[in-house]
């Protein structure tokens, strides 16, 4: 999958392209893990080009959260598709995660 | 009930994707709605994600087949494995409002399927090989009529799934004619070439040329050169309107074949990768010149066939690697059935062996022949190079040496007729290290020659020192001249005696160390009291720890003789 980065007001706002399968998966896990490994925990992720998630990258996206909030950030999303909204609904994790229509109301809302 | 399609794949993270675009071409089929393919393509993603981590964990590797058949209202999609089967008592229910670091631990895949699926059915086997099935039932919501129209480039993506679908070996010239018929045909052009990238030459080449073409069998062009070529090098589409103005046009193709090139269209064929892995080329749009709306339909065909071509090559790598993969097994059962059935059973001693090739099959192995004088021959040998050579080697060599133990030649003529043997009956130049040893049970007396093998470790029971043994030879297969003079030793009660291969003392850290012989005998003094086939498992495990992440490179082979203690 297709990932860049760039930072706005302190943020790290990423925006996500593809699928968010067992493969993409690894790519994103890398490159949120190396942010956060630099020390940044305030973390956007731009989802509308998402097409497809599976319970691999749900598990990427839950243990980057518990990490980011343990360090007083948070990871917001933002757009989410209607097929991903479904998936995070059927598990639950739309109760967990900050979802945002734009990424300058994620980023208004730290 | 409408069979749709099946697929085999070896049960591995890689093959994902091949599951998913299987799914793809099973919803193309039924014409599902975007949302029924999303939800059918997640729920099998998950189902064979758990086949591949928890029916096969670890090096365990097996297949995985999926089937898809169409009944009444619903789709219905069966994944067998013949891996371990599921333990109902070990799935943990998933718990919806656990916190959120509880979720993540597993169960999420399970959640989905049920959430996603409208019956799931389950068979496990009763043990680990026999087959363990899934059956995902899912109603068929179709995509809208407004929706079901296609776009040339759904219909492209649509012919090549479901030819994935039909069948698991269609050959890739035949897909490449549909491809390229169906880019002529939606671009409204007369004639059209597909090239592929032979990337070892740095070529391009013709694979497809639509339509009688005469003497044009094949067009082999650099990268960078002509039309094609160049559009290979930059991987942008190329819009020539007047063919015989552009200095990169070859005339002589159209000299050749008799046609008169007016304008071409050539896109680059980009994988997901966004690689170059073919040129197509259009000739001679029927109604004028070609258009933007051309260029940017005939990019996206070009994508769409780009994956399909390379879908249909993973297939065939794939099946190919199956069948490989199949000699192999039927290779290796066929090379255990030389190794000896039993380990002989001997009063007052205790005899254990083992035999790990690296590979499906070695050049290494062990024998044990009862003697016409109630002595035992034990033999071990490492047949120079790996694989099937090397096994295919090993068979002549043990069937040589067992015909001069049945004939009761002594230990030094069994190596010198073998010898012989091989030389005059092999042209391949290979060669074999061998020790043939013949033990009387009642004294311990062994006489034995050696063909250049390491020597056997000797473990001193009475004074805890250890000896190296061997005689004059060298590896069989070598010198038609070669001398074995035998040797004699005589194992005392408790006394250890390890014949071994390289494989044993050559493993590799990850420090490049080698295990050595020091460890080898270190290990051996330790455990003096086990058995001697639990010895040998222990050194096996001793040194695949030590090789730790290394991999194994060397086929590894032990033979333990073990006298029993005075008191016995």
């Amino acid at each position: 999958m297709n990932i860049t980065e760039r930072e706005q007001d302190g943020i790290t706002i990423f925006a996500l392209e593809g699928r968010v399968d067992s493969e993409g998966a690894l790519d994103l896990d890398l490159a949120l893990q190396t942010a956060v490994s630099e020390g940044k925990h305030k973390l956007v992720l731009e989802m509308d080009r998402v097409r497809y998630i599976n319970s691999a990258g749900l598990r990427t996206l839950a243990d980057i959260l518990t990490q980011v909030r343990a360090g007083q950030g948070d990871l917001k999303l933002v757009n989410l598709s209607q097929r991903v909204a479904r998936v995070f609904q059927i598990i639950g994790f739309d109760k967990f995660f900050s979802i945002y229509a734009t990424v300058d109301e994620a980023i208004a809302s730290f | 009930m409408t069979f749709l399609g099946e697929l085999r794949v070896q049960a591995r993270q890689e093959n994902l994707r091949l599951i998913s675009h299987f799914v793809h071409g099973v919803g193309q089929r039924l014409a599902l709605s975007d949302r029924a393919l999303f939800d059918l393509e997640l729920a099998i993603e998950e189902a064979a994600t758990n086949i591949i981590h928890h029916a096969y964990p670890g090096e365990r590797k097996g297949h995985l087949l999926i089937s898809a058949s169409e009944t009444g209202d619903f789709v219905q999609v069966t994944l067998t494995d013949w891996g371990l089967p599921l333990d109902p008592t070990k799935v943990k229910p998933f718990d919806i409002n656990a916190p959120v670091e509880a979720r993540i631990k597993g169960g999420m895949g399970l959640h989905f399927i049920h959430a996603l699926m409208d019956s799931v059915e389950r068979t496990t086997s009763a043990e680990p090989g026999q087959p363990n099935t899934l059956k995902l039932v899912k109603l068929i919501e179709r995509a809208e009529a407004g929706q079901s129209a296609m776009s040339p480039v759904q219909e492209l993506n649509a012919m090549r799934s479901v030819s994935e679908v039909m069948t698991s070996n269609i050959k890739l010239d035949d897909l490449l004619n549909l491809i390229l018929s169906k880019l002529v045909s939606t671009i409204n052009a007369e004639r059209g070439t597909l090239y592929l990238v032979d990337e070892e030459h740095g070529e391009l080449w013709s694979r497809v040329l639509l339509q009688d073409t005469g003497p044009l069998s094949e067009i082999r062009l650099k990268i960078g050169e002509g039309i094609a070529g160049h559009v290979a090098a930059t991987g942008a589409v190329l819009n020539i309107p007047d063919a015989y103005a552009d200095p990169r046009f070859n005339p002589q193709f159209d000299k050749v074949s008799g046609f008169h090139t007016r304008t071409i269209l050539t896109a680059p064929m980009l994988n997901p990768q966004q690689k170059v892995i073919g040129v197509v080329q259009l000739l001679n749009k029927k109604d004028g010149d070609f258009t933007f709306r051309d260029e940017r339909l005939l990019t996206a065909m070009a994508a769409q066939a780009a994956i399909s071509i390379e879908n249909t090559r993973l297939y065939q790598q794939e099946i190919q690697q199956q069948l490989i993969n199949r000699e192999l097994e039927t290779a290796h059962s066929i090379q255990a059935s030389f190794l000896p059935d039993r380990i002989p059973a001997l009063a007052g001693w205790d005899i254990g062996a083992l035999w790990c090739p690296i590979r499906s099959v070695a050049g290494d192995f062990y024998d044990f022949h009862a003697l016409a004088d109630g002595r035992v021959g034990v033999v071990i040998a490492d047949v120079s190079g790996k694989g099937i050579p090397a096994a295919l080697f090993m068979a002549l060599s043990v069937t040589v040496l067992r015909y001069g133990m049945s004939i009761n030649l002594p230990p030094e003529e069994v190596l010198r007729h073998a010898n012989e043997m091989i030389i005059s009956e092999q042209r391949s130049r290979m060669f074999a290290t061998t020790f043939v040893g013949y033990l009387d049970p009642d004294s311990g007396e062994m006489l034995f020659a050696c063909g250049g093998h390491n020597p056997p470790l000797w473990y001193h029971a009475a004074t805890g020192a250890v000896d190296y043994v061997t005689a004059q030879g060298v590896a069989v297969g070598i010198f038609k001249e070669a001398e074995f003079i035998p040797a004699r030793l005589r194992l005392e009660p408790s006394d250890i005696f390890v014949l071994y291969t390289d494989g044993i003392t050559e493993v590799l850290n990850s420090e490049e160390e080698e295990f050595g012989e020091d460890r080898l005998e270190a290990l051996i003094r330790q455990h003096t009291a086990l058995p001697a086939q639990e010895l040998a498992d222990r050194i096996l495990e001793t040194i695949n720890d030590f090789a730790a992440e290394q991999e194994l490179s060397d086929d590894a082979t032990l033979v333990i003789v073990k006298r029993a203690g005075g008191g016995e």
